[in-house]
């Protein structure tokens, strides 16, 4: 009886928290690329880098970015994406846009929770030139995205369309 | 003789010799240099580390923060290059 009881409270912390996406799974892409841009926080740096940033981003538990530059199209194909979309399948995220162009395809996923509020953000952008794969994992309001403007960052409104100051 | 002679010559008061005072200020003097040192050695190292510490904690926040705006900035990008895709999608399909 005990035994059981060990093993559940051993297995809680895995149900909790989903398993993150492996980037290594990329490493095709970033082999071929001109240059890489890889930001990885979670756990204690995460929680230091949003306390400084007000309260928008303290519910975040992880932030993933990975974005490849090559020199020349035809340097990566479709498939080299595959383990970002199958991973997202896996987990039942909700494909919320999926833009397809000649040559350029964008995606957004999102993992909703029941008040509104998003528990996950992915967003998978290819271009000839470049790919850039976003995983925001953690409570975070739509709205929050809007607080970036505050930092410099070109602000958006997701609901309506349009670019402010 | 008796006794009490002998007690009042034994605990009559004599008068130091010249040099005592500097004798006992010489034999002093180092030990309480050695406890300033040991006094302050304390101290700094109850203050620094810390210090260090709260020092070097800053500066990691301070580098995560600046990593995560880039991040958010790179998010932010290209949800602002999806958004004018669909509203180039949206134009052309009127």
């Amino acid at each position: 009886m005990k035994l059981t009881w060990i093993l559940i409270a051993a297995a809680l912390p895995a149900l909790a928290q989903q398993p993150g996406f492996d980037f290594k799974s990329l490493d095709k892409l970033a082999a071929n690329a001109k240059e890489t841009t890889n930001i990885n926080l979670e756990g204690d740096a995460l929680k230091a880098a949003a306390g400084l940033m007000g309260d928008a981003f303290r519910n975040l538990t992880s932030v993933n970015v990975h974005s490849y530059e090559f020199a020349k199209t035809g340097q990566y194909n479709e498939q080299d994406l595959a383990p970002v979309r199958t991973f997202l399948k896996s987990l039942n995220w909700t494909k919320i846009v999926d833009v397809k162009e000649s040559d350029e395809t964008s995606e957004i996923y999102l993992q909703a929770l029941p008040d509104g509020k998003i528990a996950g953000l992915a967003v998978l952008v290819a271009e000839p030139k470049e790919v850039t794969v976003v995983f925001l994992q953690g409570a975070l309001d739509p709205r929050d995205l809007k607080k970036l403007g505050g930092l410099g960052i070109p602000n958006i409104e997701l609901d309506h369309g349009g670019k402010k100051d | 003789m008796n006794l009490e002679d002998d007690l009042r010559r034994a605990l009559q008061r004599e008068a130091a010799p010249p040099d005592f005072a500097a004798r006992v200020l010489a034999r002093t003097r180092p030990r309480r240099a050695f406890l300033f040192a040991v006094a302050a050695a304390v101290t700094v190292a109850a203050l620094v580390p810390p210090g260090i510490y709260q020092y070097r904690q800053r500066q990691k926040a301070t580098e995560a923060r600046d990593q995560l705006v880039l991040a958010l900035s790179i998010t932010q990008v290209q949800l602002l290059h999806i958004q004018q895709q669909i509203q180039h999608h949206t134009r052309h399909a009127q």
